[in-house]
């Protein structure tokens, strides 16, 4: 069975404004997206900025309600359960933030920090919990000794150090991570990677993992989902989507990296133009619009589900991108 | 090489805090050939920003001072020039475009006020008209689509990529002979990232500019640069021509930041070559290689006491040669 499976969420939010304060759009932050996660993978989430792949984290970890759809974790659907309900659920169900700095609560030492999590579970006695916070330091690569230390003490790779730490305190199943390493140097950025993955094969952790940076997710992900204006419109295994990308986005996409190789220096097929906004988005095939392809017209009137085109590569079968 | 535009020498910029002085840029020299486009590439806190504030003279005050060197630009040496001579050469001679367009843009202007503005201060014979007209073939030139509509227009009306365009269209109106972009492109998505470093190479070339690409990304100095310097915690480490870099780095602290990027042919969910540690606090920096705390290559104490020489090692690359590899560059 799957660890995690999403059937057709969407988040939609309303736009206000005016005099009354009344809704004059809907902004289709997430529209109609499936996928599901194995116990121990890693499923990888790319696309531009404002493409929701935030908004599908958010929502899988249920910060955000659905508008529609389920979110099965576990067997459980997280899109209908209460607080209550779902503060057992999020044992094994934790998120790493982008930003370190912002996502630490600053007035709070890294033990009072590390212990919350044990507090909201009604875990362990004070002596217990203090022991395990400074195990969970040592476990991410950290002195022991940094619990009585404040946020402010420690550099950017060290306080997502934390932030990773905070995670794993109740020993979860899956971890979202949104933009983990988009925040961070270089030289560090190589750091917390290595201890995600050092971690997701000791503890058997499932990874769903957002970034911008293409690179970084096919070194991370087992299976890649490629998503544009709410909508995935492509999903496959890692080595296949970059080698044989079917989808004109996913092309698009991959060959905007700017490689760290002169010999390497190419003239690239750019894409004109911005992301269109997802408030009131075109209808049939978004990138089609984007492109103004002349095959667009006909998406518009089709069924723009994901097919699978050889096993496990899945595409938006639109006229005018594939 | 062609005639360099700007050559700086030995400069030294440092900042007054609570805690003392510190010293973020540490004698740095280099020289931008005309015409070329020169990188600077390191991680946060390695001076190349401040590099960048102190050729324009736009350090924070009143706790940023040049505490030495010199900076030549058309025979003029700019750390010595009075501040109104100073703003006659920044957004005429040099202009600079910044790493997040929304805070560089004064959001309750329009857009054609603050172009505007950028040419009437450096003319102020120029009829507004006239002004008015060249912000518009400027907008046209950094292809803005519908650029009338977008005289009248704010910042926040645009996307990040448009306003990035802007800031380059306000940069290059008076025709700049060197044009510093700091982190142009890092708040933006790859596609539009794409397109503004081509925007700035096609820039180049109609204008005949120098440019200085300050960035953290290997990659994007691989794509645009024809040279590279490689700065760390304050000191140029390496320097030479893209190639060269890519090729044959030399200095341990260059070749871990190309190996340690993940690569589209590098083994997916491998561990990644890393450079342990982090970069030594500016108040507390070792007198001598400033990268031996974290350098894998054994070494000696004399490495961390004295201040290493610089080596050159033809076709103008360079390096801080540390003694612990040292050696092996005069054997090769």
């Amino acid at each position: 069975m799957s660890l995690l499976s999403v059937q057709n969420l969407k988040m939609h939010f309303p736009v206000r404004g005016g005099v009354f304060y009344t809704t004059k759009a809907t902004c289709k932050a997430v529209d109609g997206v499936s996928f599901e996660l194995q116990p121990g993978e890693t499923l990888g989430l790319v696309g531009e900025s404002g493409c929701g792949k935030s908004t599908v984290a958010k929502s899988v970890v249920r910060l955000l309600k659905p508008t529609a759809g389920s979110i099965q974790f576990n067997g459980h659907d997280i899109s209908t359960k209460s607080q209550g309900q779902l503060r057992e659920l999020r044992r094994e169900l934790q998120m790493v933030f982008q930003d370190p700095a912002e996502s630490l609560n600053p007035r709070h030492t890294i033990g009072q920090i590390l212990e919350e999590p044990f507090i909201i579970q009604k875990m362990g006695a004070r002596a217990e919990r203090s022991e395990w916070a400074a195990e969970l330091l040592k476990r991410v690569g950290l002195p022991a000794d940094g619990v009585h230390k404040y946020p402010f003490e420690f550099s950017g790779g060290q306080r997502q150090r934390i932030g990773i730490a905070r995670a794993l305190a109740l020993k979860p199943k899956l971890i979202v991570c949104d933009e983990p390493v988009s925040a961070l140097d270089v030289s560090v950025q190589a750091q917390v990677l290595n201890l995600l993955l050092e971690l997701q094969r000791d503890f058997g952790l499932a990874y769903l993992f957002i970034a911008h940076d293409l690179s970084v997710v096919q070194h991370m992900s087992d299976r890649v989902a490629v998503m544009y204006l709410g909508k995935i419109v492509e999903m496959a295994p890692a080595a296949e989507l970059y080698k044989n990308p079917r989808h004109a986005y996913t092309k698009a996409l991959l060959d905007a990296i700017p490689i760290a190789d002169p010999t390497k220096r190419r003239e690239r097929q750019l894409l004109r133009g911005d992301v269109p906004s997802p408030i009131n988005p075109p209808a049939g095939c978004a990138f089609g619009h984007r492109m103004k392809h002349p095959k667009w017209e006909e998406s518009t009137k089709m069924d723009l589900r994901l097919k699978e085109v050889s096993p496990g590569h899945w595409v938006q079968a639109c006229p005018c991108c594939t | 090489m062609s005639e360099p535009i700007l050559q700086v020498e030995n400069l030294v910029t440092g900042f007054d805090t609570d805690a003392g002085r510190v010293v973020a840029v540490d004698g740095v020299s280099f020289t931008v050939p005309k015409g070329k486009t020169l990188g600077i590439v390191g991680e946060s806190g390695c001076g190349k920003s401040v590099t960048a504030f102190s050729i324009t003279r736009l350090l924070p005050q009143p706790h940023g001072k040049i505490l030495g060197g010199s900076i030549r630009f058309e025979n003029r040496d700019l750390v010595t020039l009075s501040p109104e001579d100073m703003r006659k050469v920044r957004g005429n001679d040099i202009s600079m475009i910044f790493q997040e367009p929304m805070t560089a843009l004064n959001p309750v202007q329009t857009i054609g006020k603050q172009l505007c503005e950028a040419v009437l201060l450096h003319e102020p014979g120029i009829e507004p008209r006239e002004a008015l007209s060249r912000s518009l073939d400027m907008l046209n030139k950094v292809r803005i689509p519908a650029a009338e509509q977008r005289l009248n227009e704010y910042p926040h009306q645009l996307s990040g990529g448009m306003r990035q365009r802007v800031m380059i269209a306000m940069a290059l109106i008076n025709t700049p002979k060197l044009l510093i972009a700091d982190e142009p492109t890092t708040a933006l998505d790859v596609t539009v990232q794409a397109q503004i470093l081509e925007l700035i190479r096609d820039m180049q070339q109609d204008l005949g500019m120098s440019v200085i690409l300050i960035t953290h990304d290997l990659g994007v100095i691989a794509e645009v640069c024809d040279e590279v310097i490689v700065m760390y915690a304050g000191r140029i480490v390496e320097r030479g021509p893209v190639s060269e870099i890519f090729a044959k780095p030399l200095h341990p602290y260059t070749q871990g930041l190309i190996q340690c990027l993940p690569k589209l042919d590098h083994p997916p969910k491998t561990p990644l070559p890393v450079i342990p540690g982090m970069v030594p606090s500016l108040a507390d920096m070792p007198k001598g290689c400033r990268f031996a705390p974290r350098c894998p290559n054994k070494h000696s104490d004399d490495v961390l006491s004295q201040r290493q020489p610089w080596k050159e090692c033809g076709s103008g690359h360079g390096v801080e040669a540390c003694a612990c590899f040292a050696q092996q560059l005069s054997a090769s």
